[in-house]
């Protein structure tokens, strides 16, 4: 017998235009994960996209990455970037061509939506560079791409989101318990969902599922709590469409104490001064969005 | 040697220059504080004939009169003035969520006492505006609650014009637009008195934060706000101020300090309490 969860997963992956990421996303993902691909299969598909292939450069030169020598092809960016980077750049930013910004719901303002997710990738690149890791670009991308079942929700199942938005507000109640009064299921579960249909690689599949329960994910505990942070610091600087009011100890987090046990040195950020650079964090997303839409 | 118009920093020396005033007062300035940082250390390096960012750096790190030097700088990149409604979102903070909340405590523990305290009142505007905040929270139970809001300061001359509750328009740019003929009547030509009702609420009195004895006197407060004073103490002094501010607090009662001003590396007896666009520091014991 079905569950109601299987009957909704059923329902919103037969949705006829469900939105797929676009072909060089696709091939570029799969080519990364291929050990007999080279660069240049790369750099051939890339390229193959001038309209990616201009963003990916505009972005490589911009204070996101804060180069000091110019990138001006995609060969160059490959080996000043690595692969990894370039291939989380063009999902990244694929999932704008998919969802693009403009958008006529009063009620959900798709700009505002993209520079909460960018600057919680931006906040979540910050948090991992402080800890010393070498993984700045998924985390990125995994942070952006959080909420991506919002979207869904609202282009699908407009009239729903924003009942459970109102009712987040009215009640003061975060989205995520909102959405489960409404639709049955919340909006990282779909985001979970969609992420399986695009093939996305395990680690964002798991942070985008398990963003407000990291300590749900198997493999990828730290990533997603990494990004459950970032999400809750997006929110306190105002970033935020829920109306749930924000009172947190970061410290006394669930997500936090997972950094914690895998990073011990987590307890050195002085998180009073790490909320004051939010405002220059919030600026470079707006500059992410402001390339990439 | 002619003075400077204007100083342009690199990204790098801005960084630099932030972080050793943040680690020397706790104080921060993001990207887009820059421009008044320059306008700052521009105005601090002709007064001193200096005439590259590296000597004053070298000279503010190095010098044997580098603590002068310090205050100097804090006194110029700090706009040491006070008004209604000061950085409203510790205001809204204090309104929408640490406040509603020491109030349902204390309705469950059956207390109907409330003590609030501006640590550094200077003119009054603070403490007022703790009053106001108060007043829409409560509405006419108010008269039911024992209040108490201590306004202290280290100027008798200051706390005496505080006293008159009469303000011009510059202490009220802040102040949301209702609030005016709410708690304020005309005074004289363009100036504004606070409403007796609202006057009555605090109580002003000299006290030196570093004086122990005199701390030790002040007791069970629910709120303190210490806001942009800390920056003009050095370190010791800081912890002394931090720690007496801490015994002066009932538990589960409130702190508030600047807004770009952190206890890091002051206290740790504090819990970080985050809210939106604002941070408060909690005593839970």
């Amino acid at each position: 017998m079905q569950t109601s969860m299987d009957k909704i997963k059923d329902l919103i992956l037969s949705i006829k235009d469900l939105p797929t990421l676009p072909t060089v996303a696709m091939e570029v993902m799969a080519l990364t994960q291929d050990p007999d691909s080279s660069m240049a299969d790369i750099v051939t598909v890339v390229q193959n996209d001038p309209a990616i292939t201009t963003k990916i450069l505009r972005i490589a030169n911009s204070a996101f990455y804060g180069m000091r020598q110019k990138i001006d092809s995609i060969n160059r960016a490959l080996v000043v970037l690595g692969m990894n980077e370039v291939n989380n750049l063009i999902t990244s930013i694929s999932v704008f061509k998919t969802f693009p910004i403009t958008s006529d719901s009063p009620s959900f303002d798709r700009e505002k939506f993209w520079e909460h997710c960018a600057l919680t990738g931006e906040i979540a690149k910050n948090i991992s560079v402080k800890l010393g890791m070498k993984i700045m670009s998924e985390v990125f991308t995994a942070g952006l791409l959080h909420d991506v079942g919002k979207i869904i929700m609202d282009q699908y199942f407009h009239d729903d989101f924003n009942k459970a938005l109102e009712i987040s507000f009215s009640q003061n109640i975060p989205l995520y318990e909102a959405e489960k009064q409404v639709f049955g299921v919340n909006h990282s579960q779909i985001g979970g969902w969609i992420a399986e249909k695009w093939k996305l690689p395990r680690n964002l599949t798991d942070s985008i599922l398990y963003h407000h329960k990291p300590e749900r994910s198997m493999n990828y505990k730290l990533l997603t709590a990494i990004v459950d942070v970032a999400n809750t610091f997006a929110k306190i600087a105002d970033f935020s469409f829920s109306g749930e009011r924000v009172q947190v100890i970061i410290e006394e987090t669930a997500a936090w104490q997972i950094i914690k046990a895998e990073i011990p040195a987590v307890s050195n950020i002085d998180l009073a001064k790490f909320t004051f650079e939010l405002e220059d964090m919030a600026l470079n997303a707006k500059d992410f969005i402001s390339i990439v839409k | 040697m002619s003075l400077l118009d204007k100083l342009d920093l690199s990204q790098d020396d801005f960084v630099k220059i932030r972080d050793f005033i943040y680690e020397k007062s706790g104080m921060f300035f993001a990207d887009s504080k820059k421009y008044l940082v320059e306008d700052r250390i521009c105005r601090r390096m002709n007064e001193l004939l200096i005439d590259k960012f590296d000597n004053y750096y070298y000279f503010i790190k190095y010098d044997p009169g580098k603590e002068q030097e310090l205050v100097k700088l804090f006194d110029e990149v700090t706009t040491n003035e006070t008004y209604f409604y000061r950085n409203l979102p510790q205001i809204e903070a204090l309104q929408e969520v640490i406040l509603p909340e020491i109030i349902e405590q204390k309705k469950k523990s059956g207390s109907k006492t409330l003590k609030l305290w501006s640590a550094a009142c200077s003119s009054g505007e603070e403490p007022f505006t703790m009053a106001m905040v108060l007043e829409e929270i409560l509405g006419p139970s108010i008269k039911t609650w024992n209040i108490q809001i201590l306004a202290t300061d280290i100027s008798n001359a200051i706390l005496e014009k505080a006293a008159t509750g009469i303000y011009n328009k510059n202490s009220l740019r802040s102040l949301p637009p209702d609030k005016l003929p709410k708690f304020f009547n005309s005074f004289g030509d363009s100036d504004y008195k606070i409403k007796d009702h609202i006057k009555t609420m605090v109580d002003f009195q000299n006290v030196n934060l570093v004086d122990r004895m005199k701390m030790r006197m002040i007791r069970d407060f629910d709120v303190i706000f210490c806001r942009n004073v800390l920056i003009y103490f050095d370190v010791e002094s800081k912890k002394q101020v931090i720690s007496s501010l801490y015994n002066s607090l009932s538990n589960n009662g409130y702190l508030f300090i600047g807004h770009s001003e952190s206890l890091h590396g002051i206290s740790t007896a504090f819990k970080l309490v985050h809210l939106k666009n604002a941070m408060v520091y909690k005593k839970e014991k």
